[in-house]
């Protein structure tokens, strides 16, 4: 082999080594500075970190792995606009069906059992076929799976968990995921809460500055003793401590921990807290006006990602409470990037709402037609309200013009439109959409929020830290253990050319790990055997070639001849073998789910690591070290 | 040189018709036994609660069972391995029935039966019947579309005879797998099936490395016995296979003894499988070749 090939070779693994190993570096750089450590960074660093390390799965870190479907009994049952006697046996009978065989089609039954019924006269339009209602009905269905993903994200987004993951997982399923959740019952009952759809009307400016004035007042003049578990249900720890010194009455007032995590409804038992409120890590705050930003242009109230449970803390201390008028109630809504930073905004809110999702008839997205300027073209909502949501509607809006009403999902503001006039036939629409997919999420809600929980959990996998560290353990010891007995079995059995083979292993280990780190890929427990398993058959290659080498020189060939003949002649069964079971990982990879998938990926990644560095590295390796051309004996 | 074998020359070949015949028993005999046995399949594939409990007190398996059937609870309670040797953890598997809030009356039912057993729940899964049912139609299909790609590539590769072999010799060492499964009863999870599904591969890759070698041996030794071509190439891969096959194994027994209760079920099927694996490259996808090569020849020779 001509050296100058070799350079670039070698230049070429040493790139490939260099990124591993800079893929690699955060996973390092976690372990070491373990979870103290982390949390001693500043919050970017830590998700930047955290992001860029390998991600254990939840059967290694403990967490919670959840998937909901679609219930169909249930959606199409609310979707009916008059269910009788008839229509409640038919569905009932549907349910049976479905549920004593799971694998039939829920459409197919439906079909069957509504045949000799005109759906027409539970849906959609006089006289419509019943193959274009269940159509109809179908794409609902759909809409519902987006539907729940929205609200799910809606209700996750702020309430502290660690890297929650949600995806949609086919057309019926969504999969949540959320590591390291210490209260599976308490995420459980987040998750699975019926949503919560409703019309608030947002108080005057004017009225709101002067109940944020009365509360500003509380928490200047009043000192306000904040426990860490102040977002826990009970209140009677959120007691305000009288005002017992004149310093006190004048200087900082408020004592809020900074840890975010203290305002994380899944937070850990009060036992553990309730001796943290009054240790020093509190920070003082003076005013409550400081923790507000006003924006201008929109003459809204904006609170930052960081004020934000200070806010929510002083909004639920009962001292505070007590000046806010009780028919009000102060919600935040949406996390959204305002400027650079991301701000949610605080509206006062009458406290009775004034429509649920129950008075609405369906919504949609269009184009607006007319407008002017920068209106047209944008994406809008339309939303029409049933008879009787039409009624109210136009009372409210009439008697509201210039104000605006909130659309809140779940206690939290999803967004709060002005009224332009009086809407008299409940027809109305909805501007200022950034974009197609926030108008489409916005009609998903309207359209589906009415409607009872219809997603139901099928599956539901929660695992403890302490097992998670555990089976990471054994996992890790079980591949320390095989790579050491492979690197005895390769010394011994081929000397100075087993060498070799093990840098070549360790070099496949290492880019399989820095592999999964680049691709973002989650180690799971059968990933980590996937990982043992791709050790025992990463010498492989390098056995067909060695076995070949030794064959040649049985011949009596020269080193050199042997050596190169060794790998021509191996190279056939190297590629043929590692694509066959390339081909079966794929498949793997394809069909699994979860955990599976990891296992697959590992494979895959550690096969084709297997190629590069059992044909090209060892061929280095060999040309480098063992100066073939003039050595008449081989180390093998 | 340390060698186990330097120059083998075994007769693999001769004896060809009884292994064909023990491994085509053994494929009937797995077959026959998964519909008529069955096998002991976890809530994966059932649909059922599994809840895995550590408790600091010991703990009797017949009084945890008598306190949840006190409740209307039907219960499976097993021991597992514990990294805390003086305690087994506890498995509670109820399979079959409502699942809805089953681990919240569990988890009540022994705390209230127990008081001060210290218990504490490392992980607990609840799988509904759908999911489990959609899972068994995937492996299916999974092991469907594995058989095609592989014929397809093996087709290419090398003729298409050398890829129905190759697929006997993995759905073989499948239907092992099974076989031992079904007979003992182990518990048949996901992690189970996605051993089995990578024994194909690992199957198919040691069978392409014999097969390689006789598509080799072919077009060297011209006008030599198909059989003795066959025969040669596997001795001449006999030390690569059982290299292999060894640190492979001694891979996958580490994880039996050293992975931990999770992946020990795992762990077991890939060890039989690798070993089957290793067993039917040499025994049964060769041998094929050569009867059908055989059979070639005969009818060619029939109709001159």
């Amino acid at each position: 082999m001509e050296q100058h090939n070799n350079k670039l070779r070698w230049i070429i693994f040493a790139a490939i080594m260099a990124v591993a190993a800079w893929k690699f570096y955060p996973t390092v750089r976690m372990a070491i500075i373990g979870e103290e450590g982390l949390k001693a960074l500043d919050e970017k660093a830590q998700v930047e970190l955290r992001s860029q390390a390998i991600k254990r799965g939840l059967d290694l870190q403990g967490g919670m792995h959840m998937v909901l479907e679609v219930d169909l009994v249930e959606l199409v049952s609310g979707l009916a606009r008059t269910p009788d006697s008839r229509f409640n046996e038919r569905m009932a009978r549907v349910k049976a069906q479905t549920e004593k065989n799971p694998t039939v089609d829920f459409w197919d039954v439906f079909t069957k059992e509504f045949k000799d019924i005109q759906l027409s006269e539970y849906f959609g339009e006089r006289k419509q076929e019943n193959g274009e209602i269940i159509a109809v009905l179908k794409a609902q269905s759909d809409d519902a799976v987006d539907n729940s993903l929205t609200i799910l994200r809606n209700r996750v987004d702020g309430s502290g968990l660690q890297e929650p993951s949600i995806t949609k997982q086919g057309q019926r399923r969504i999969v949540v995921e959320l590591a390291g959740v210490n209260d599976p019952e308490a995420a459980r009952r987040m998750i699975g809460k019926t949503a919560l759809l409703e019309f608030k009307l947002v108080d005057e400016p004017a009225r709101t500055n002067q109940v944020l004035e009365a509360v500003n007042a509380v928490v200047k003049g009043e000192k306000v003793v904040l426990p860490v578990d102040s977002a826990a249900t009970d209140s009677t720890q959120l007691a305000a401590a009288p005002a017992d010194s004149a310093a006190a009455k004048t200087d900082a007032k408020v004592a809020a921990k900074t840890d975010s995590a203290a305002f994380d409804p899944l937070a850990a038992k009060t036992d553990t807290v309730s001796t943290a409120a009054v240790t020093d890590t509190t920070r003082k705050v003076a005013t409550f006006f400081e923790l507000l930003t006003i924006f201008q242009g929109r003459n809204a109230l904006l609170v930052s990602e960081e004020n934000r449970p200070k806010v929510q803390a002083i909004l639920a201390s009962q001292a505070v409470k007590e000046v806010i008028p009780p028919t009000k109630e102060f919600l935040l809504g949406k996390m959204e990037l305002v400027g650079e930073k991301p701000y949610a905004e605080l509206f006062l809110l009458d406290k009775e709402a004034l429509l649920t999702g129950k008075a609405l008839e369906s919504a949609g997205v269009n184009i607006n037609q007319g407008g002017q300027g920068a209106n047209a073209g944008a994406a809008i909502v339309e939303l029409s309200m049933t008879r009787e949501g039409a009624r109210r509607f136009a009372r409210i809006t009439g008697d509201n013009v210039n104000r605006r009403l909130a659309i809140v999902l779940d206690d939290k503001v999803f967004m709060a439109p002005n009224i332009r006039s009086k809407i008299p036939n409940g027809r109305a629409i909805i501007e200022g959409m950034e974009s197609i997919e926030e108008a489409k999420e916005l009609a998903n809600l309207l359209k589906h929020g009415a409607l009872p929980s219809t997603v139901k959990p099928v599956e539901e996998r929660t695992v403890g830290p302490s097992l998670g560290a555990e089976s990471l353990q054994q996992g890790a010891m079980s591949a320390l253990l095989a790579t050491l007995f492979t690197v005895l079995f390769m010394i011994i059995y081929y000397k100075l050319s087993g060498v070799n083979a093990i840098i070549a292993m360790v070099a496949n280990i290492f880019l399989m790990v820095s592999a999964l780190a680049g691709f973002h890929a989650t180690l799971t427990l059968p990933g980590i055997a996937g990982i043992v398993l791709t050790i025992g058959m990463a010498v492989d290659a390098n056995i067909l070639i060695l076995e070949r080498i030794r064959e040649e020189l049985r011949k009596g060939r020269t080193v050199r001849a042997a050596v190169d003949a060794g790998y021509t002649n191996a190279m056939s069964a190297i590629i043929d073998s590692n694509v066959t079971t390339l081909i079966a990982g794929v498949v793997l990879y394809q069909f699994g789910s979860g955990p599976i998938r990891g296992f697959a990926l590992t494979l895959m990644i550690g096969l084709v690591a297997n190629l590069y560095t059992a044909i090209i590295l060892t061929r280095l390796l060999f040309d480098r070290f063992t100066n073939y051309d003039r050595a008449t004996r081989l180390s093998i | 040189m340390l060698e186990f074998f330097s120059t083998p020359n075994i007769d693999f070949v001769g004896k060809r018709k009884v292994w064909i015949t023990f491994s085509l028993t053994l494929l009937v005999a797995s077959i026959l036994l998964g519909f008529v046995r069955g096998y002991n399949k976890n809530i994966d594939f059932t649909g059922g609660t599994e809840i895995q409990y550590r408790f600091t007190q010991p703990m009797n398996e017949g009084e945890l069972r008598g306190a949840l059937e006190g409740a209307g609870i039907k219960a499976e309670v097993t021991t597992l391995r514990s990294a805390d040797a003086a305690h087994p953890d506890w498995m509670l598997k109820i399979q079959g029935g409502s699942q809805d809030g089953m681990k919240e009356k569990v988890m009540s039912t022994i705390r209230g039966a127990f008081p001060q057993s210290g218990d504490s729940v490392l992980s607990a899964h609840t799988i509904g019947a759908r999911v489990g049912k959609e899972l068994k139609t995937g492996a299916i299909w999974s092991t469907i579309w594995v058989s095609i790609l592989l014929i397809i590539y093996v087709s290419i590769r090398f003729e298409f005879i050398y890829a129905v072999g190759a697929i006997i010799a993995t759905l073989h060492d499948v239907f092992v797998v099974l076989l031992f499964f079904s007979i003992f009863g182990w518990e048949f999870s996901l992690s189970v099936l996605a051993a089995i599904l990578t024994l194909v591969g690992y199957s198919i890759n040691d069978t392409i490395v014999v097969y390689d070698r006789i598509r080799e041996q072919v077009k060297k030794q011209k006008g030599v016995p198909f059989a003795k071509v066959v025969n040669d190439a596997i001795n001449q891969t006999l030390s690569r296979t059982i290299l292999t096959g060894t640190t492979t194994v001694v891979s996958v027994i580490i994880l039996i003894f050293f992975g931990g209760p999770s992946l020990t079920t795992m762990a077991v099927a890939l060890l039989i499988g690798i070993l089957t694996g290793t067993y039917s490259s040499v025994f049964i996808a060769a041998p094929i070749l050569i009867e059908w090569h055989d059979r070639r020849a005969a009818k060619l020779a029939l109709s001159k």
